[in-house]
């Protein structure tokens, strides 16, 4: 039966500027261009109104110290690090949230708030589990920094420090309330800008915790395990939790053979750690790295990347035929609990496909064994991810083949770091190596997968590649299909647009960050046609992913969260930069296709790459 | 599932009004008597709020709880007042008695123990709570009889008997109160007041009733000749033989006022007289140590401490025979001669009350009333007569200066939110009373509810706002009763709401209720709970002037500030500003409690002495003890020492020496109160009340507060004073907002004036004033000899042989001459026999 693709075109969509989390517009917007004169330690300064003094007193090369503020996430001058003297005022004031002003007289440096922040961070650490030296922030926290930075040399008022139980349950997230320093980033960022309001301050005082209500653990109620809460911690309180040390055993094991993949956004994150310059293309020595811990083969998930954009295009082809729109991706473990939990109505909308990590783990456990005649049991499989929740993803039952999870294994990309540094690898001195053979192929559309807009581009190539009329053989049809869907790309919060595919119309939708994502949902019951949405839960996609490298230690002056742009654009560097770029273009998956699985959606597509689909979680 | 239809229903009346939470939530729990998880995962799904945001509020207010409670609630006032009054020793009495901890709930789950900042019921301190009903002067060998009777009533299934303990009784919760109100007239007639005239009307034909509560001094001949026609004109408005004035604050409430209100009409109408002596419910007189007060007009006279008892002989002697009842007179200390009338009393005769102005004249519950005493002709003025830029220039040269404790000018901070170009502004009320020992602003609502709603909707009128709230401490139920009824009154005359008083300009009022979080009288604080939120302040700039509720421009004055602005409109900023100092202008209330002969609220003007408001009005120390100190400014302010005695006080001078002028709360000690223990009874109390969210008040009134408990319990040492005064000094320099800044206080002005008390505690051990336990001259141990096993352990470690005894034969004796008190017996003893003397 053939069904009519055509629908109305929409010309004009109404704008979703709430939706808009990452804009910059602060006031700025309201002020235009208006530029205040102050000065700063004697210094004049002229800066845009609406700035603050710690911005101002950036300009003139004084790096004020703050622990508390993330812009535009969480301005609430709490911690009182970075207390200034301000001309007029009584008190010390926090320059991190104070306005600037004309005429303003700021001093930074004066002995009264040299002596006020000291007390400030010395309070702090009175009340902070000091166990600094086997602390997975050590060398990387911004406490230790400030206080390195203060000459804190002891700690004079000594009290009652918190006692509480590590909180465990969260299969991706450890949370340490005892190391928690109160500066709330978490809990905005959380709120803010993944809108799930996981943690809040609870209780009140000296008794204040960061926590989920009633002070829960974070494994029993309805954290979606991105993982944004551990990149905006400054310190120990909220990590990843670490399966190094199963990983080791693994690996130091002689029957066991271990298969690592790492995830397309690891290769040009992991160099930051190792004092690279953020948006390094360290690929190679990656593999080299990976190599010399001793995993037995070193493989690309890109490569799975392109097997899904396969798959998934199909589906969606098949859903667009069958009117059952709208279509969402489901790459993203964390984006899919957050369905399962808050929109469960929208589940029969998620794509059936594994991610990427989970197909490629699936293919593993099938073939991998049989080619090398190796025992099935004997396989392990590890996954290097930018992600916190795939730790997650992997220990679902969903996700799974003959009983066991497709991967055994998730390393983030932090945890790669560690290994690499425990095992005395010196990173910068490695070659580069290259993957090895099997699945060796990859695309440039895998690689983009690991940005916000990645998968959307990825699956636009291949499904117009289709729609234009390629691959019918009646050659006379064909249009070109374009690669670069530029528009999908990039920092914005929300984009909302129409393809226009020869005859078809397409209404896609790109959110990052799941506050985004909430508005494409609520967008959709409002009525709004949207028919694909891609959807990472964390801004900027997976190269802002919630197991990305931190950098908290001494001569950062950025966040983590400051470097997805840089890390971005490195991804779409080597995609441009490479012969292949539609996923069915890659010569593996041809390859498979025409050996194993036939076409893609046949049943045993079915079986290795997609799930039965998902169901509503009430935690 | 009735209680959930219950929930469905609070939810959708309250879930469409923005920030209403925590009413939400209060309801709730009245409704399940504690806050359940699963209901709170239930509301919060049906506000549509995350449920960690629910939490976090329920578990930031402490008149939440999510633990299931007791039966009945024993509460116990830690107020200051009450803490020098002796109620830690009561709250000890009670701990034993229940055998229960605070916050815990006996085994048999018929009582939860808690602890309640000040209710405001100074005047009868040490007070105690059970299930809201306020028990006055408690001693803590009252406590188990007290409590015996509450057990007994239960098991005798007797609700409804009041248990008759001796101690002064009444119901606190609205609701309750509302049943044990009788009704003082037939409900007040409200008429619309649709212009100024009206007004004018309407004041003429209650102007009678009103003057003869007056002093004829104070009323002007042509009010006189007004009534006289009104009188002439509407019969109705007929003149009593007599008024009798009851008190109904709280403080008097809580000595059975009501019941004497009720045996008062009883025996009036049984003596037929009913129609021409009148019983009158008003607020507060301010004299709350010798509460319950009546005063009967038009002689003036004012009696105290009377009981529901003595109206038969008031009824006989006063109304029918015509005499003064000497027993009931006001005596005043030290040589007690009786004072007959009001005029008479030292106590009211140094007072100028121009916030207080009505408080025990009029009937707050009656707009009529309030308008007979000129009430809302000040709006009439500003509406009619005055532009708004004229109402801010009469506030601004009044000299009027921010009552609630930083003293800022009036006028200028409603010149600055009047200039913020917005239509949407917000006038708020601050009745967060939290002070510990503060309870002026409690009275105005009780007494003067209508004084402040009017002072709000002229602000409105001057800034140009349309829209006011008065946020308001839950624990105080009279005075959320009384703003409920006057708000309401007020909209039926027209005087809320659309186009009062015929003038095109539109206003109205909203309470919301705090829930007991201290932090919330900082303006940003009370401006997030207001709209439902954790009382947590924020930073300034922008000030609420530019940006305050849901980021609109708002003004916030508390109480008292309101409560002068109607005056000050009417009579002009000259008449105001003629009182008080240079630099402080006006009259300020002061609550005078503690060490202090007369108990309650007064009215002066700034720059009066201390000494004259001490021992004055005060009535001076009790018992003849030596003065030590008064605490000046709640929890945020200090303490001086006598040679202050004699400067004027106002907002300048207190600075200068280390105290502020806080909220008017003054706090006698005598030579009995320890400094220290005082010090680190106000860093208990602000360290509790720290929100947390800031670093140096969060983590660092704590450290302050187990510096000093150290020190009283004798460990402490000579470099911990300095880290107390450098500490101290840097959490004022850090802290985010003014409670923060100024928790240090206490300690620091304690340190200053006191600090020989600190070093005696140091290298002395020894607490000057005999308060800190740890440091008490120790008491010879005693073997309790019924309990002995005659193991004779103690024999083996005694260092001084003072113990006899034989083995398995005879039970173990200490010779107390012989005794040391170094307590190795008792640590020895396997049975937990030995005690010190004055233990139990």
């Amino acid at each position: 039966m053939k069904i009519d693709l055509k629908r109305p075109i929409i010309p004009e969509m109404p704008p979703l500027t709430s939706a808009e989390v990452h804009t910059r517009s602060r006031s700025s917007h309201f002020f235009g261009p208006k530029k205040v004169r102050l000065e700063i330690d004697g210094r004049p300064v002229e800066i845009e109104a609406g700035k603050t003094v710690l911005d101002a007193a950036r300009e003139v090369g004084i790096t004020i110290p703050s622990l508390c503020y993330l812009r535009e996430i969480n301005e609430i001058g709490a911690c009182r690090v970075c207390l200034v003297e301000i001309e007029g005022q009584r008190s010390l004031q926090a320059a991190c949230v104070y306005p600037v002003a004309e005429g303003l007289k700021v001093y930074t440096n004066t002995p009264r708030v040299r002596k006020a922040r000291k007390r400030v961070v010395e309070l702090i650490l009175s009340d902070h589990s000091r166990e600094c030296t086997s602390c997975i922030r050590n060398l990387n926290c911004e406490l230790q920094n400030i206080a390195d930075n203060l000459g804190i040399r002891r700690i004079e008022v000594q009290g009652e420090a918190h006692q509480i139980p590590v909180q465990e349950n969260n299969p991706s997230i450890r949370h340490d309330p005892n190391k928690c320093i109160h500066c709330r980033r978490c809990e905005n960022i959380c709120a803010k800008v993944q809108e799930n309001c996981v943690i809040a301050a609870q209780n009140r005082g000296f008794d204040t915790i960061i926590a989920p209500a009633f002070s829960r653990d974070m494994g029993d109620v309805d954290c979606i395990m991105c993982g944004q809460c551990v990149l905006s911690c400054p310190v120990g309180a909220l990590t990843e939790k670490e399966c190094i040390d199963d990983v080791w055993k693994a690996l130091a094991d002689p029957e066991v053979h271990v298969v690592v993949q790492t995830a397309p956004s690891i290769q040009v994150t992991l160099g930051e750690a190792f004092g690279l310059p953020v948006g390094t293309k360290v690929t190679g020595k990656m593999v080299a790295a990976l190599r010399r811990l001793g995993f037995n083969q070193v493989l690309a998930t890109d490569f799975a990347a392109d097997l899904t954009i396969v798959e998934e295009a199909y589906e969606f082809l098949h859903r667009f035929q069958a009117g059952q729109l709208p279509f969402f991706t489901s790459c993203c473990p964390a984006w899919i609990k957050l369905v399962e939990h808050h929109y469960p109505q929208f589940i029969p909308n998620l794509s059936t496909c594994k991610s990427p990590m989970s197909m490629f783990g699936a293919l593993t456990r099938y073939t991998y064994h049989q080619e090398r005649n190796l025992p099935k049991e004997k396989v392990v499989s590890v996954a290097v991810m930018p992600c916190t929740a795939k730790k997650y993803e992997a220990a679902r039952l969903e996700h799974g083949y003959d009983g066991r999870p497709d991967v055994d294994y998730v390393l983030t990309t932090r945890e790669l770091v560690r290994m690499i540094r425990e095992a005395g690898i010196e990173f910068s001195e490695l070659p580069d190596e290259p993957f090895d053979s099997a699945f060796r192929e990859v695309t440039g559309a895998g690689t983009i997968f690991g940005a916000t807009g990645g998968v959307m581009e990825a699956t636009l190539r291949t499904t117009s590649w289709v729609l234009l009329g390629n691959g019918t053989g009646q050659n006379d049809k064909v249009q070109p299909a374009p690669i670069e869907f530029r528009e999908v790309r990039g920092e914005k919060g929300l984009k909302l647009l129409h393809v226009n595919l020869g005859e078809y119309d397409i209404r896609v939708a790109v959110a990052h960050g799941t506050g985004n994502a909430r508005r494409v949902l609520e967008a959709i019951q409002a009525g709004e046609r949207i028919d694909f949405v891609e959807v990472m839960a964390c801004p900027g996609g997976c190269v802002g992913g919630g197991g990305q490298p931190i950098l908290g230690g001494r001569d950062h002056k950025k966040v983590s969260l400051d470097y997805r742009h840089d890390r971005a654009d490195a991804l779409y560097d080597i995609d441009s930069h490479k012969n292949l770029r539609y996923s069915h273009e890659n010569p593996v998956v041809q390859l498979l296709y025409r050996e194993i699985l036939g076409h893609p959606g046949s049943e045993l597509a079915h079986r290795l790459l997609h799930t039965e689909g998902y169901q509503e979680r009430v935690k | 599932m009735e209680r959930l239809d219950d929930l469905n229903k609070i939810i959708s009346q309250y879930k469409d009004s923005p920030g209403q939470l925590i009413r939400i939530l209060q309801k709730a729990q009245e409704l399940y008597g504690y806050l359940p998880e699963d209901i709170l995962g239930y509301i919060a799904d049906k506000v549509g709020l995350p449920l960690s945001e629910v939490a976090g509020v329920v578990t930031f207010y402490s008149l939440f709880t999510t633990k299931p409670k007791g039966k009945h609630t024993i509460s116990v006032c830690l107020g200051t007042a009450c803490y020098v009054k002796g109620a830690p020793e009561v709250l000890e009495a009670i701990k034993k008695e229940l055998a229960a901890d605070m916050d815990q709930t006996t085994t048999d789950g018929l009582f939860t123990l808690t602890n309640t900042r000040c209710v405001g019921a100074c005047g009868l301190a040490p007070a105690v709570l059970i299930d809201g009903e306020v028990h006055g002067r408690v001693k803590a060998s009252d406590v188990p009889e007290l409590i015996r009777q509450y057990r007994q009533r239960d098991q005798e299934g007797a609700t409804t008997t009041e248990a008759d303990t001796g101690i002064d009784t009444v119901t606190g919760k609205a609701d309750r109160l509302k049943n044990h109100l009788p009704p003082t007239q037939a409900e007040p007639i409200i008429r619309p007041v649709l212009s100024p005239q009206r007004l004018e009307q309407i004041r003429h034909s209650y102007a009678a009733r009103y003057i003869q509560r007056m002093h004829p001094d104070q009323v002007p001949d042509w009010v006189f000749q007004k009534a006289d026609d009104a009188l002439a004109a509407e019969p109705a408005a007929k003149l009593y033989r007599h008024q009798i004035l009851v008190c109904a604050g709280t403080g008097c409430t809580s000595s059975r006022s009501v019941e004497i209100q009720s045996a008062l009409r009883r025996e009036l109408l049984a003596r037929g007289l009913d129609g021409e002596i009148a019983v009158v419910h008003t607020g507060c007189f301010g004299f709350c140590e010798l509460g319950p007060i009546l005063v009967v007009h038009p002689e003036r006279v004012f009696y105290c401490q009377v009981t529901p008892n003595d109206v038969p002989e008031i009824v006989e002697r006063h109304i029918v025979q015509g005499q003064t009842m000497d027993r009931l007179l006001y005596k005043h200390p030290p040589e007690g001669a009786s004072r007959n009338t009001i005029d008479e009393n030292e106590f009211f005769h140094p007072q100028i009350r121009v916030a207080l102005r009505n408080c025990g004249i009029i009937d707050p519950e009656n707009i009529n009333e309030y308008i007979a005493s000129g009430g809302y002709f000040g709006l009439a003025k500003a509406l009619t007569a005055m532009k708004p830029t004229e109402v801010i220039e009469t506030i601004t040269r009044s000299g009027l200066r921010g009552r609630g404790g930083a003293g800022f000018l009036t006028g200028r901070k409603w010149a600055y939110t009047a200039a913020v170009k917005e239509t949407v502004k917000y006038v708020v009320c601050n009745a967060d009373e939290g002070d510990p020992g503060a309870f002026m602003d409690r009275s105005i609502l009780e007494g003067d509810p209508h004084a402040v709603l009017e002072a709000m909707t002229i602000a409105g009128y001057a800034i140009g706002a349309q829209q006011g709230f008065v946020y308001v401490r839950a624990e105080y139920p009279i005075a959320v009763h009384r703003l409920e009824v006057a708000i309401e009154q007020a909209r039926r005359a027209g005087l809320l709401g659309k186009n009062i008083l015929g003038t095109g300009f539109s206003f109205d009022i909203e309470i919301r209720l705090g829930a007991g979080a201290f932090v919330c009288g900082e303006e940003t604080a009370l401006l997030n709970s207001v709209s439902g939120k954790r009382g947590e302040p924020r930073t300034r700039p922008p000030y609420p002037a530019i940006s305050g509720l849901w980021g609109k421009p708002t003004l916030l004055n508390n109480v008292e500030t309101y409560a002068n602005i109607p005056q000050i409109i009417c009579k002009g900023a000259d008449w105001y500003a003629a009182m008080g100092t240079s630099g402080s202008k006006g009259t300020k209330i002061f609550s005078l409690a503690g060490k202090i002969n007369n108990t309650g609220l007064i009215e002066v003007p700034m720059g009066t002495s201390l000494r004259t408001i001490i021992y004055g009005i005060g009535g001076g120390i009790p018992k003849g003890k030596a003065f030590k100190a008064v605490q000046t400014g709640g929890p945020s302010g200090g303490c001086l020492p006598a040679e202050y005695l004699d400067i004027p006080i106002d907002y300048d001078s207190l600075m200068k020496i280390g105290s502020m002028m806080g909220s008017g709360g003054l706090i006698v000690m005598d030579e009995t109160d320890c400094m220290v223990d005082i010090a680190r009874f106000y860093l208990e109390f602000t360290q509790d009340e720290s929100c947390g969210k800031c670093t140096p008040c969060r983590i660092g009134t704590r450290r302050l507060l187990e510096i000093i408990t150290r020190i009283t319990e004798g460990k402490g040492t000579m470099k911990d004073l300095d880290l107390l005064e450098e500490l101290g000094h840097d959490i004022k320099e850090a802290s985010l907002c003014g409670l923060g800044q100024t928790a240090p206080n206490p300690v620091l002005s304690t340190l200053r004036h006191f600090r020989h008390e600190y070093e005696a505690h140091i290298k002395e051990k020894r607490c000057p004033a005999g308060v800190c336990a740890a440091l008490k001259p120790k008491g010879k141990y005693r073997i309790d000899g019924e309990k002995c096993r005659r193991c004779g352990l103690c024999v083996k470690v005694c260092p001084v042989q003072a113990i006899s005894g034989e083995i398995r034969k005879t039970l173990f004796a200490i010779d107390a001459k012989l005794c040391i008190a170094c307590g190795a017996c008792a640590q020895k003893c396997p049975v937990h026999v030995i005690a010190q003397e004055g233990e139990r």
